[in-house]
Order: structure tokens, then C-alpha cells, then sequence
């Protein structure tokens, strides 16, 4: 997926809801720190972007969500016509560190603007490092591919990420042990 | 995967087994082993009652019925793809096949990394040999490699509006 394909599927997910914000939280994220060309193959990516609507509780969230899959979700006529597809997606989804509301990267810019010009309207991507917890933390193979790749081409940094493992919710300690010691192996990697 | 390989760990632990003893018992190679306690390779039933066996323990599998913990987009794409397999013949393949082989190449050109180019190579060899139960088998699977498959899925243009949103409607 490329970056103007982000911008749209922000400008789409957010004229669906009638709200000017939303949250970037899956792999493409990534786009709102790097450029698709900056990213290594190795990254695991699809032709689907996870967009976390942003209202007072979970229900609301759920509700919205269902309104961006109905209209641009999975084999509707939206991915027909742009060739790629937006998962409206709830609290539940990911996996998330202490703080990670406040390093949100802004991508907002005249691709995610409606055709007049106004609104601009505004995706909010995962911080690179909080993405990370979030995929250790699921630990799919997809995941492990995703954050190895970035490690590796040195875009993210391993202690910040284990820093921030730290920080994740208390109900998640499996999952936030197998991330460290997913973490450990990869660093001892030859 | 996680956890079997705890149940490793735990295992090595109490019978104070190492690594490099575990792999001259079992001709497992050492980093292999590695792999599976770090979760880096998954690690089957079979494979872990056979590592289990050179410390002297089985592994029992309880077996029970459960609701599988999907997120949201996760059942929401089951009941698609279900409705799919619904109208899945020897017929209808032949209409869809030049969809699905399109969608195939379109997706190759779009999606990176593992396991998503390894799953679009087995949806086209699922469609070029016709396999028609492989196919049912992941479009209503709840595995995890059948949930990794549908997230390539190349189904796009099978479904009518229509039936998408009825599934849609009934996904609460």
C-alpha cells in the first residue's frame, strides 16, 4: 500500500462517519513515520488499512466501524473501484502502551481534504515504536515479520519498544512476556 | 504456538534439561529448539510430545468446544467468506476463476512479506486444481492460518452487494 492511498482511505473513513478524525492502528501506520519506499519488503503489509473511529465508549466505536465497513470494507464496491479496502476496527483490535494517545503522528495534508478543500480531515497513526508493542503483543507470524524487518533496516528502536512493552495494560502479561522474550531472541540473532 | 512453548520451558525446567542435552536426545537440531521456546517457529502437538518423551513426559490434549476469540473484522470476514462457501460448486468456480486469478495477480502486486505472498500462492494453486473442499476448508475456517489466508483473500467481485450486506447486518 502507498502512502496517497493512506491519505484517501483517511479522507474516505472519516466522510463515512461524518467526523473529522480518526486513528490509524494497523501495519499501515507505518506510512504516517515512513514513506512505502522507505520500507523494507520484508515488512508485512496488505491491501487493507484498520481504522479506529474515535468516540466516548466502545459501543459507539463498534457502531462506527461497522458504518466504514459497510461502505468501504472488506469486497465492497469501494475496494472494487481503489483496489484496497478499510477495516473499521474497535478498542479490542490492539494491544497498546501507556501513552500512546499522545505520540500519535498527524498526517493531514490536501490528499485527505474533501474536493472542495475543507475539511481537512485527519488520520492519526500509531507511533512506530507503540506499533510495535501492538504487533508483539498479537505475535502472529505476520507480526514478527513486520517488526523484525523494521528492526533490522534499524526504523524503529528495539529498547524504546521494549521500554514501552512496559507500560502495556496489566491483563496482558502473557503476551506481553512473549513479546520480551521474542524481543531477547532477536537481539542474540547472529 | 505460545503456549506449547511454555509448556517446553516448564518441562526443560523441572527436569533440568538443556537445550544442547535436548538436542542430542531428540536429534532435534539446538536451534530449532531455540526457535520453538522463542516462539520465532511454531511448534506442532506432535513435535512437542515427541521433545516431551526424551525428558519422560506425554502431552495430553483435552479436547472441548469453544467460541474462538475473533476480533471484529476477524468474524465479520468468517461470515463473508462462509456465505461464499455456501455458494461454492464445481460450477460456480468455473464462473468465478477468472475473478479469483485477477484479484490473485492484483494482490501480488500490493501485499508484502509472510505469510500474506505464501497464502496468495495457495489460494491460485487451491483454484488451479479445482480443489473444491481445500477451498470450503478456508473460507470457513477458524484456524489460524485460514484466518492469515482470508486477510489475501482474492473472493472479491464473487459476492453480490446484496448478500455482503445482509452478512454485514448480521455480524452483532
Amino acid at each position: 500500500m502507498r502512502r496517497d492511498q493512506l491519505e484517501h482511505a483517511i479522507r474516505a473513513a472519516c466522510q463515512i462517519i461524518g467526523h473529522r478524525e480518526v486513528i490509524v492502528v494497523g501495519s499501515q501506520a507505518i506510512l504516517g513515520s515512513f514513506p512505502e519506499r522507505g520500507l523494507p519488503a520484508a515488512a508485512t503489509m496488505s491491501l487493507e488499512v484498520d481504522i479506529l473511529p474515535i468516540a466516548a465508549d466502545n459501543d459507539e466505536t463498534a457502531r462506527l466501524a461497522d458504518m466504514i465497513e459497510g461502505v468501504a470494507g472488506e469486497f465492497s464496491p469501494f475496494e472494487e473501484l481503489h483496489g484496497f479496502s478499510i477495516d473499521g476496527v474497535d478498542l479490542t483490535t490492539s494491544v497498546l502502551p501507556g501513552g500512546w494517545r499522545d505520540r500519535l503522528v498527524r498526517v493531514s495534508n490536501a490528499n485527505t481534504a474533501a474536493p472542495s478543500g475543507e475539511p481537512q480531515f485527519t488520520g492519526w497513526c500509531l507511533d512506530k515504536e507503540d506499533l510495535c508493542v501492538a504487533k508483539l503483543c498479537a505475535l502472529r507470524e505476520k507480526d514478527r515479520n513486520f517488526v523484525a524487518a523494521l528492526i533490522e533496516t534499524r526504523l524503529v528502536d528495539p529498547e524504546l519498544i521494549e521500554r514501552r512493552l512496559a507500560t502495556v495494560a496489566e491483563g496482558h502479561v502473557a503476551a506481553v512476556q512473549a513479546a520480551r522474550r521474542w524481543l531477547i531472541a532477536q537481539a542474540d540473532k547472529p | 504456538m505460545s503456549d506449547r512453548a511454555e509448556v517446553l520451558r516448564r518441562v526443560m525446567a523441572e527436569t533440568g534439561t538443556g537445550q544442547g542435552e535436548l538436542s542430542r536426545l531428540s536429534g532435534v537440531h539446538q536451534p530449532s529448539i531455540s526457535q520453538f521456546l522463542s516462539g520465532r517457529v511454531d511448534l506442532s502437538d506432535e513435535q512437542l510430545d515427541r521433545l516431551l518423551a526424551c525428558m519422560g513426559r506425554r502431552l495430553r490434549v483435552v479436547r472441548h468446544v469453544i467460541e474462538p476469540e475473533l476480533t471484529r473484522s476477524e468474524r465479520r470476514s468468517w461470515l463473508l467468506h462462509r456465505k461464499i462457501s455456501s455458494q461454492l460448486t464445481r460450477e460456480t468456480l468455473r464462473v468465478w476463476e477468472s475473478i479469483i486469478v485477477g484479484n490473485v495477480r492484483r494482490l501480488r502486486e500490493g501485499v508484502t512479506g509472510q505469510p500474506h505472498i505464501r497464502n496468495l500462492e495457495r489460494w491460485q494453486l487451491l483454484v488451479d486444481s479445482g480443489d473444491i473442499l481445500g477451498l470450503k476448508r478456508v473460507l470457513t475456517g477458524l484456524d489460524r492460518e485460514s484466518i492469515e489466508m482470508r486477510e489475501v483473500s482474492p473472493m472479491r467481485g464473487v459476492l453480490s452487494e446484496l448478500d455482503r450486506l445482509d452478512v454485514l447486518a448480521r455480524v452483532n
